[in-house]
């Protein structure tokens, strides 16, 4: 007993720090990706409210090609919301789908576990896993909410996945993210017979209930059939510029506690 | 009095420089610059070294909060606070070093300065992109940015020490 006390003594200082290095490993370790607690992200009010106001400061650099990009992206939607009218396509499913606008105030991009703060939260009906879209294609998923704000996990984390498919002849599989370039991303899954080509167009699955199908990924870039399993990998580039990005959609699926309440019944209740 | 707000100054300083400009650039993967570890660095020589845990820890999590990483930044702003009085020791100059003065270039020299910082800044490099890859397969991409990524925030923390030195 003597002995183990002189130890202590004599170690505390190694002791102590191995115990607050356990601490932190068992904070970053026991955090759902998608449920991070919004006090412990920059979703927090304090954090949120520092960056909101530096980002109101230095926005200002870089608004003329943003104003330049926004003006594109209405007339594209004023295009296609006058094809959809002549074309009568009824919307999917009673309610469909609603979109939240937001803007980015604070985001990380290279570093490995990246993540984009924007300035709306659970006041605008913004919650936990609801798919996040830009002007250019998929940007991420919520993974952290407060109040005013909250945390996307895009693409480019490596916890990210991603329900896609090919454009062309819809064999789907899962996006992810090695950590090496914030413009490629990989596609598993996808079976070696299925004809693929470069520049093919890899869009949104729909089967999660977090994006509505077709949303634009990427395209592909280049790819390698692993002759072992007989499956593709492709490299996908992203068609979000992730270096770029100032606004953003929020996608609220009105259909989800439907979608999800029929899986609950048909996985045998 | 005037000592504790100095520090606290720095304090605030670094973590804003670090979360609003530093990480709000991107370069390329291989360039992360970590300025905040200066503020554990510049800590006075007296300062007890439980003391310096903590706050170097505490320095960890509040970047941590800023990049919603809870726990990665803290565990390896540890790690620098843990090996800091080691660290100090072997480069401690042949007359020790003195109470009261504090550890920076004009009271040091630059030699010192740039072999006490590049010693940190490697050591909480490599286990920072370690903890955050998670994985030894990528083992060579990780060295590599470490490599790099130092470089550049010793750079970083030069200046930043000049530029906080400066002010009186």
């Amino acid at each position: 007993m003597r002995n183990l006390l002189d130890f202590i003594v004599k170690y505390i200082y190694f002791i102590l720090f191995v115990l607050l290095e356990v601490l932190c490993l068992v904070l970053f370790f026991s955090a759902n990706p998608y449920q991070r607690h919004g006090f412990a992200t920059s979703a927090n009010v304090v954090v949120g409210t520092i960056a909101e106001n530096w980002n109101g400061l230095v926005k200002y650099i870089g608004l003329a090609d943003e104003n330049e990009a926004l003006k594109k992206e209405n007339a594209d939607l004023r295009n296609r919301l006058e094809s959809y009218r002549r074309n009568h396509i009824p919307v999917l499913g009673k309610k469909g789908f609603e979109y939240i606008p937001a803007t980015v105030i604070s985001a990380t991009t290279n570093r490995e576990r990246n993540f984009i703060t924007v300035n709306s939260g659970s006041n605008l009906n913004v919650e936990n896993e609801m798919g996040v879209i830009g002007r250019d294609g998929v940007v991420g998923i919520i993974c952290s909410v407060s109040d005013k704000y909250s945390v996307i996990m895009p693409i480019i984390h490596p916890d990210t996945r991603i329900s896609v498919k090919l454009a062309g002849n819809g064999y789907f599989g899962s996006l992810s993210w090695d950590g090496r370039d914030v413009r490629i991303a990989k596609f598993s899954e996808v079976p070696g017979y299925v004809d693929v080509n470069i520049g093919d167009e890899i869009v949104t699955s729909g089967f999660s209930a977090i994006f509505p199908e077709g949303i634009l990924v990427g395209y592909v870039r280049s790819f390698e059939k692993d002759l072992s399993t007989d499956f593709y990998t492709i490299d996908v580039e992203l068609s979000t510029d992730f270096n770029n990005i100032s606004y953003v959609y929020v996608i609220k699926n009105n259909n989800k506690d439907e979608i999800v309440g029929t899986i609950n019944e048909s996985s045998g209740k | 009095m005037i000592e504790r707000l100095k520090y606290i100054f720095y304090f605030i300083v670094l973590l804003l420089v670090q979360t609003l400009i530093l990480d709000q650039i991107s370069l390329s993967v291989y360039v992360n610059a970590f300025v905040y570890i200066l503020f554990i660095m510049m800590l006075p020589i007296e300062a007890n070294k439980y003391v310096v845990l903590f706050m170097g820890m505490f320095m960890g999590l509040c970047v941590d909060v800023f990049d919603s990483t809870l726990g990665l930044h803290a565990s390896a702003a540890l790690v620098v606070s843990f090996v800091r009085p080691f660290v100090l020791g072997i480069y401690s100059p042949h007359d020790g070093y003195e109470q009261n003065k504090q550890l920076s270039v004009r009271n040091y020299g630059y030699m010192w300065f740039l072999k006490y910082a590049l010693t940190l800044i490697v050591i909480h490099h490599l286990w920072l992109f370690m903890f955050e890859s998670m994985s030894f397969s990528n083992i060579l991409f990780t060295m590599l940015k470490a490599g790099v990524s130092s470089l550049v925030s010793l750079a970083v923390i030069s200046m930043f020490h000049l530029l906080l030195m400066s002010r009186k």
